[in-house]
């Protein structure tokens, strides 16, 4: 909880707001923690805020953009005027082991548990369909790190490490290997939604949202069809809604920020994004094009993989620093537009379902 | 050795006909009475046409393997790395969580034809379904 009210007390300080001005609070449901009920409620409680409209939601990884959505939402039916959204999270030390919860009955007897062995089974299956490489997966890693090395606050700062060092690193479960995977990270972040009216006058520079998309459902094991995996059209669907409704295309994306828990997420994402045709991701990563001075430059603090897992807000605060320029060594010049994905899995309780979930952000 | 007991089912009240039927060495799924769709995992009513009349139906245990991955880290200390686990797809349409038994995990591959197996959950009375491959011989028998 500590992360989390730390967050908010910056992000409405940042803004140039007080407490007093905020009357919606929005929280990520925090599914592997004790207190399950009320979190929003009680978090607003803590931070001395008296809100309008509150929720605890959860979506997994997607659920920061979703967060972000249903602010501008309730705003806009004007059940409140400024909300903050925010998360936080502590891991279990590591010498306490993980309990064991109920409802896993058709993965955990067979040794599946978590999402790194689910996402393992999504990477060997586009690996198959598509060609898709370990090499593919470890680019999208080095990548990462190198931005993270531009960002002080990233995890892995001053932590470099090579395609060699990927094809090295361990299996974690085959295909993924260790360097496929983001860390453990305690942490917490908020932002700040209010009108475009009201964001006008405020400390900081606004950043408006222009587009937006939300789509559920289990590919892989989806229980009342069963399309392959490269049927992503109903991710990619959502993404053309928030082109559209940008009034925007692709081309005029100037920086993205996508979900990447593993390096096959942030495949999957850019496939769901409509940057590349499904299946092409792999080779869509090659030749620098999401490096910082490529085409596209994507996760440009570091992302999950290096900045940190913080739930997919760093990849919202990152979205709104380049915008307004504050990025520094990894700004990238004159970014007007941002382009970012939220991914969640719910993997062990059957079916496995995912959340896809995806912001345009523009100056 | 792993160091810990091996986790088991806990059936629910939708689960419990499957379960059951698995300790009989029984592989049986739901099946829509009103549309004829095949379901898994079990549930109160049809995703596809939303009936709630279903009936428990055998499984050829014929599948498909559709993925799988090869554990070396597990989050639990209930097995022995590395391990498989897949998916596989039955010939009725679902897919399912399993172990392929009986081959070296480095054979496997994405399409290998296999049948249903059951397998007692080591140092525990329960039968788990489990897949192994389908030799040539009986591919031969099996398929038009």
């Amino acid at each position: 909880m500590g992360f989390a009210l730390e967050a908010c007390a910056m992000a409405i300080e940042e803004a140039g707001l007080t407490k007093d001005e905020v009357d919606g609070l929005l929280v990520v449901h925090p599914s592997q923690q004790g207190e399950r009920h009320g979190w929003a409620g009680r978090t607003a409680d803590l931070l001395g805020i008296s809100s309008s409209f509150t929720a605890t939601v959860d979506c997994g990884g997607a659920t920061a953009i979703a967060l972000v959505q249903l602010a501008a939402m309730a705003i806009k039916a004007h059940m409140c005027t400024t909300v903050v959204c925010c998360y936080g999270w502590q891991n279990n030390p590591a010498d306490v082991p993980m309990g064991l919860p109920p409802g896993f009955d058709f993965t955990l007897p067979y040794g599946e548990i978590a999402a790194a062995p689910f996402m393992a089974q999504v990477a060997r299956r586009h690996m198959h369909e598509f060609g898709t490489t370990s090499t593919h997966l470890g680019t999208v890693a080095v990548t990462c790190r190198e931005h993270a090395c531009l960002n002080p606050n990233a995890q892995f700062y001053g932590k470099p490490i090579t395609i060699e060092d990927h094809q090295t690193s361990p299996w974690v479960a085959e295909p993924l290997r260790r360097l496929d995977c983001c860390d453990w990270t305690d942490g917490g972040g908020a932002v700040v939604v209010t009108s475009a009216e009201r964001a006008r006058d405020l400390k900081k520079p606004p950043v408006y949202i222009s587009g937006w998309g939300q789509a559920h459902g289990a590919p892989m094991l989806r229980p009342w069809r069963n399309p392959e995996i490269s049927d992503w059209g109903v991710w990619s669907a959502a993404s053309d809604r928030a082109f559209e409704m940008a009034g925007i295309t692709h081309s005029d994306i100037d920086v993205c920020q996508f979900y990447d828990a593993f390096t096959i997420v942030f495949l999957l994402q850019v496939e769901a994004g409509g940057f590349c045709k499904p299946g092409e991701s792999g080779p869509f990563v090659e030749g620098g094009r999401i490096a910082l001075g490529g085409e596209m430059p994507c996760n440009t603090a570091g992302g999950l993989l290096s900045e940190g897992h913080t739930m997919g807000f760093g990849h919202i605060i990152e979205g709104v620093r380049q915008l307004r320029g504050e990025c520094g060594r990894r700004q990238v010049k004159d970014a007007a537009h941002a382009f970012i994905t939220g991914f969640g899995g719910v993997v062990n309780e059957y079916p496995p379902t995912f959340s896809y979930s995806c912001l345009i952000l523009r100056r | 050795m792993a160091f810990i007991d091996k986790p088991v089912p806990s059936p629910s009240e939708d689960s419990k006909p499957f379960w059951e039927a698995c300790q009989r060495q029984e592989l049986v799924i739901q099946r829509c009475q009103e549309c004829g769709h095949h379901r898994f995992p079990p549930s109160l009513l049809c995703p596809r046409c939303m009936s709630m009349k279903a009936a428990w139906v055998k499984a050829t245990g014929r599948a498909t393997v559709y993925s799988f991955q090869i554990t070396h880290r597990p989050f639990y200390p209930a097995w022995d790395p590395p391990y498989n686990v897949a998916i596989v797809e039955l010939e009725e349409g679902p897919r399912m969580h399993t172990n392929i038994v009986g081959v070296g995990n480095e054979e496997i591959f994405i399409g290998m034809p296999v049948k249903v197996v059951f397998e007692k959950i080591e140092g525990q009375d329960w039968y788990l379904p489990k897949f192994t491959p389908v030799s040539p011989s009986e591919q031969e028998r099996t398929s038009p």
